[in-house]
């Protein structure tokens, strides 16, 4: 049909203008019905922390089983009657191995000394004749040398063994091996939580938009009937879908925050009891972008299946 | 302009709405559609606006089968016929202004235009003072002006109207219907359903009749 009206505007620029109009209407709507907003927000942010907090809380575990300072490494105790030149020469011959990195000498002068400013043991320590410790060898091995690391570094382990110098082969890897294996069933419980409170999310805010919908049923149905396309009355939902996504994670991000700093203390002080530099740490700027893409993406995932439900279904008056 | 040949249209749930009618008006004519309720007048009109498609027969608006018409392009066909219903279907949440701008917003037109083109349309409708009012401040009969201004505010090439008078005594009733033969004067193609009988023989104009469908 010829129309005696021609748009003066080309289709980019009504486009654009179409996109500008959404946002407004999608902002300004959220902000109208601050109580349900904030409501709707607030289970979204929830449901969100869950899941990243986990995924914090593994990731600090990791950084503890995979840190260089908790590079698996093997102390050689040296016989007591090993003088400390012996001992030393010993560990220059282990350094030319190809499956050892480095090797340091800790004499057992300065593991006492150690030993006195880290455990407090001053007092006792005084009253013994002589020093109960032996020299002891601490091998960091050449962990890209490996193949299976926890099965070469038994190997290794057997090698040290048999040489005369040495009275005991301690390995520091055992706890890190079952942390290892405990935490890689703890990611895929991790995951599994996170699809199923992320379907969680996309619940909440299809079911919110989708009594937007309702609530402006008259209004689409107006809209329609004056020639609205079906992507220009699903715009402005799927904006809200954004934003209750959207805001929905930056919140959650501030809860996980906010959780993450009250710890910072206590782990601090735990982790120098335990003689380590370990910090928490937060959960970095890729991750945070990664949870605000995707909890956006539920928000638009949502959005258009609650309106694409009104869409086929209405009846023009 | 608008041509039926044959409709029928028979509801899902059985009911005989229109049958056989045939029925053709020239591009700038302005025509009454009348018969008992009942009789499938709003059928009709949704026939022409595509709100509905009809069970047999065919329907041409602009020399387009209207069952041939793309889905996808059903918005914009739409968008060049203004429908006015007795029930006005204002939007409650916003005033005078924002009712009548929509239709250009969905347009995508400058913001400048669209303020322009508004206050003329607000102008024809003699509502000028009345922009920034909400639809509930409004008396009926300048609800339904403003319905009118809506459906015209982008000057389509046909105006439909389903009982636009139905709500309003006899002096808004004419004073309506004059605006409306306003706009068919500017070339738009105007059929409006009544059962007024005394108002549209005043207008002396083309008066189509439906009568009841007979089983």
């Amino acid at each position: 049909m010829a129309s005696t009206y021609k748009p003066a505007n080309s289709p980019s620029r009504v486009l654009l203008s179409h996109h500008k109009e959404a946002i407004d209407f999608s902002l300004s709507h959220l902000w109208q019905s601050q109580l349900s907003t904030w409501i709707t927000l607030a289970a979204i942010a929830i449901a969100l922390s869950l899941p990243a907090s986990l995924y914090l809380l593994l990731q600090n575990l990791k950084t503890l089983t995979d840190d260089k300072r908790e590079v698996p490494t093997i102390s050689l105790f040296i016989k007591q009657s090993i003088t400390e030149q012996q001992a030393r020469d010993r560990g220059e011959l282990l350094q030319e191995l190809s499956e050892i990195d480095k090797v340091i000498m800790v004499p057992k002068s300065e593991a006492l000394e150690d030993f006195r400013n880290i455990t407090g043991f001053a007092e006792t320590l005084e009253t013994l004749d002589e020093n109960p410790l032996p020299h002891v060898l601490v091998v960091t091995p050449h962990m890209d040398l490996f193949g299976e690391p926890e099965l070469d570094m038994t190997k290794l382990a057997r090698k040290l063994e048999g040489y005369p110098e040495i009275d005991l082969v301690q390995m520091d890897i055992e706890w890190v091996q079952r942390l290892r294996g405990i935490l890689r069933i703890a990611e895929r419980a991790v995951m599994l939580i996170s699809l199923l409170l992320g379907l969680t999310v996309l619940l909440v805010i299809g079911n919110t938009i989708k009594l937007n919908v309702e609530s402006r049923k008259e209004e689409i149905d107006v809209a329609k009937l004056i020639g609205a396309t079906s992507s220009y009355i699903r715009r402005p939902f799927i904006y809200s879908g954004i934003w209750y996504g959207l805001f929905g994670g930056v919140l959650s991000l501030v809860i996980v925050h906010l959780a993450l700093y009250s710890l910072v203390p206590a782990v601090e002080e735990l982790a120098r009891l335990y003689g380590s530099s370990f910090q928490i740490g937060g959960l970095g700027f890729k991750m945070t972008l990664y949870i605000l893409l995707a909890s956006s993406l539920l928000g638009i995932i949502g959005a258009w299946i609650a309106v694409g439900r009104h869409l086929r279904s209405t009846t023009l008056p | 302009m608008i041509e039926f040949k044959a409709v029928s249209k028979q509801y899902p749930t059985g009911q005989l709405a229109l049958y056989n009618v045939n029925l053709s008006m020239q591009q700038g004519e302005m025509a009454f559609l009348t018969g008992h309720s009942g009789a499938g007048k709003s059928t009709l009109l949704k026939l022409i606006a595509l709100l509905d498609s009809p069970s047999d027969g065919i329907v041409t608006i602009a020399g387009q089968n209207t069952q041939s018409i793309n889905k996808r392009k059903i918005p914009a066909f739409r968008r060049n016929i203004g429908v006015i219903f007795q029930d006005h279907h204002l939007l409650k949440d916003r005033n005078v202004f924002d009712n009548i701008a929509l239709p250009l917003k969905i347009e995508g037109m400058r913001p400048h235009d669209i303020k322009r083109r508004v206050r003329a349309a607000l102008d024809k409708v003699d509502l000028l003072k009345k922009e920034k009012e909400y639809p509930q401040m409004l008396s009926a009969g300048e609800k339904q002006r403003v319905g009118i201004a809506r459906a015209v505010v982008n000057k389509p090439s046909i105006i439909l109207a389903d009982e636009p008078t139905g709500n309003l005594d006899p002096d808004l009733a004419l004073d309506i219907m004059h605006t409306f033969k306003q706009f068919n004067e500017y070339g738009s193609t105007v059929l409006i359903a009544s059962h007024d009988h005394a108002l549209i023989k005043d207008m002396k104009k083309r008066i189509i009749v439906l009568r009841k469908v007979k089983r």
